[in-house]
């Protein structure tokens, strides 16, 4: 049952880094890619009725992991208090700036709030890279069992480690570069004209960045975690996800390149979650590990909840996803299509 | 635009209705009787803040002589829906509420109502400013047997003060726990009052013309705001020094890992960004009255 949980929570986290990562990317874009106030509305616009439903799956997945995986949830929530606590301001940064922006339309409004958006979206695409750094890096258990990890120590991967070393500013650059390419697809997908040619030219260079970095992001990890390379190299999936994962990636910019761009935003989906997965398998069955001592990592078996609940759990998120992917073939196909304004700029 | 809103509405609506089902039915939350008290009684304040803000809005209106139509609306509205919930409020979800703390939280019933020796036929404390160290009110202004009377439905029932308790069991802070819930019933009362009086006025025709009233109703504003929250603190202090009541105090349920420095840390963090966000809503929401109700070019 544990299991089975563990596919639930990550299931939902990557739900929240597909769906959200294409509107983190179009914010950390959004004042690259359009020229005019127009341009910019019109990406505005595309993330407009959605934005806000995907960021609900993070918001979810971290209740899931509260009810299913207690002792991750306090271990964790406590140990990476401070980093929580700015992903918290910065995501209340990005719903200020996209609600604030159209409050009023002036040249000393309008400006600050896409700042605010596109600053909060940038920082947080990297923390979340940073934060995944972390879970596969692991952090500094003590011998009960417990962690409070500093925002930096001495930026070395091993030992005494913070939130911050060489080694998860590299993942954070990484995803940073990933979600950016992911938001400029699905701009592409949702405008035409300047404005998608332009977002296409930048997927199209981001691609080159996101291929340099996952591979020296890959070759740092083997080096900073040896049992995720154990793990790759003994299960046959270790060789098939990561296969799967490059070809994803090679896919988005043959479509891209191709103009099949719904294809192209599925191929880096698809790429997003088999690096996901990857990750998981490698790590597990620790669901945190440990950069001081292996034996002190948390395993998944340590930080389930009882069997009952479980359960119960089940029976509940059940009916909760089936509403909830209701609601998203619902919202996805009645915005389906090009954004176009109307005269007046609106919807 | 409507669709996307309307969209967000849903949105809304359906995130709601899920949380408030979930963990009710979940953890045996509706076999719990105290709930659906609490649960009314906050939502009920909820909408008297919602009554008094359109009324205040409306008023506002009415005596600069804008928007008048939907000025008279709003306060007429206001005033009846904010006098019935806050009827509600106090009877008989307030009434409820009170009498379950005494059942099940003796201790933090005591201190709230300001009670430190036990007493029969106890009074129901108006005002008073109480003294722990010498365990006493202050100055008090008590209406006698009220508080027996609406407890336990007899005047001269026994009402337990502080001093029957252990002292480790006490809430932390008595003030401020006192203040809290005396400021909530307090505010309640004479909210509830305006509002009687204002639809009286109404009744008789004569509310839209007596500006006196209008002032009134215009500068209530704030008040709804802080007896709500006046309301959060009373439950949340009187709670305490427990987080789950007779099972697990505080003391054994903090994140002990994370140390007094960075949780000041974020609480300053918060408290910033939450002055700045205060200072938008006010520009913000102050813009849109100024505004006005009626849609554009009309």
């Amino acid at each position: 049952m544990a299991t089975v949980w563990f596919w639930l929570v990550l299931i939902m986290i990557l739900m929240y880094v597909v769906l959200d990562g294409f509107d983190l990317g179009a914010g950390i874009l959004h004042l690259f890619v359009a020229r005019t106030e127009a341009e910019r509305r019109t990406i505005m616009h595309s993330i407009g009725p959605v934005w806000h439903g995907n960021q609900v799956w993070l918001l979810a997945a971290g209740g899931t992991l509260f009810f299913a995986f207690p002792v991750l949830f306090a271990t964790a929530f406590s140990g990476f208090y401070l980093p929580l606590m700015m992903v918290l301001w910065l995501l209340i940064g990005r719903a200020l700036g996209i609600e604030c922006r159209d409050q009023i339309n002036s040249p000393a409004w309008t400006p600050l709030w896409d700042v605010v958006f596109a600053v909060s979206s940038a920082l947080l695409a990297l923390f979340f890279g940073v934060a995944l750094g972390n879970v596969v890096r692991g952090v500094p258990f003590d011998a009960r069992g417990r962690f409070f990890a500093p925002l930096w120590t001495d930026f070395s991967s091993y030992g005494a480690t913070g939130i911050l070393d060489w080694y998860t500013l590299a993942v954070g650059v990484a995803a940073f570069a990933v979600l950016a390419m992911h938001g400029a697809l699905w701009i592409t997908l949702k405008t035409d004209e300047g404005l998608q040619a332009r977002a296409r030219r930048t997927a199209l260079r981001l691609w080159w960045a996101v291929m340099g970095l996952m591979a020296l992001v890959t070759l740092a990890t083997f080096h900073v975690q040896p049992h995720v390379w154990e793990r790759l190299r003994a299960a046959p999936w270790g060789a098939v996800l990561p296969l799967l994962a490059v070809s994803a990636l090679g896919l988005a910019r043959w479509f891209c390149l191709k103009r099949c761009d719904v294809l192209a935003f599925l191929a880096s989906a698809g790429f997003l979650g088999a690096m996901l997965v990857t990750v998981a398998c490698s790590v597990f069955p620790y669901v945190l590990p440990a950069s001081t001592d292996p034996a002190l990592g948390l395993t998944l078996e340590h930080a389930a909840a009882e069997p009952y609940a479980l359960q119960v759990g089940l029976a509940w998120w059940i009916p909760g996803m089936v509403l909830v992917t209701v609601y998203f073939f619902f919202v996805y196909r009645r915005f389906a299509g090009k954004v176009r304004l109307d005269e007046e700029g609106h919807y | 635009m409507d669709t996307a809103l309307n969209v967000h509405r849903l949105h809304f609506a359906l995130t709601i209705i899920y949380h408030y089902l979930f963990p009710q039915l979940t953890i045996g939350l509706f076999t719990n009787p105290w709930l659906r008290w609490q649960y009314l009684h906050t939502m009920l304040g909820a909408v008297v803040t919602a009554s008094i803000v359109m009324t205040s809005v409306g008023a506002f209106y009415l005596l600069v002589r804008r928007h008048e139509v939907y000025g008279r609306t709003f306060v007429s509205l206001g005033v009846v829906t904010g006098l019935i919930a806050a009827m509600l409020l106090a009877f008989p979800t307030g009434d409820r509420q009170a009498r379950f703390m005494a059942m099940h939280q003796p201790v933090g019933f005591a201190a709230m109502e300001g009670v430190f020796g036990t007493v029969e036929g106890a009074g129901l404390v108006l005002i008073g400013q109480p003294d722990v160290e010498r365990m006493r009110l202050d100055n008090p202004l008590e209406v006698p047997g009220i508080l027996s009377f609406l407890t336990h439905r007899s005047w001269s029932a026994e009402i337990k003060g502080l001093a029957a308790f252990a002292k480790e069991d006490w809430p932390h802070n008595i003030p401020l726990l006192y203040y809290a819930y005396h400021i909530m019933v307090g505010l309640g009362t004479i909210l509830m009052a305006v509002l009687a009086v204002a639809t009286v006025l109404l009744w008789q025709r004569t509310l839209y013309a007596a500006r006196w009233m209008l002032w009134i109703l215009m500068l209530l504003l704030p008040f709804p705001y802080i007896a709500n929250t006046a309301g959060w603190m009373t439950a949340e202090l009187g709670r305490q020094p427990w987080v789950i009541y007779g099972l697990m105090r505080t003391s054994q349920g903090y994140s002990v890992n994370v140390s007094a420095g960075n949780a000041l840390f974020s609480l300053l963090g918060f408290m910033g960004l939450y002055a700045a966000l205060s200072v938008l809503f006010l520009f913000l929401v102050g813009r849109k009255i100024a505004q006005g109700p009626e849609p554009e070019g009309a």
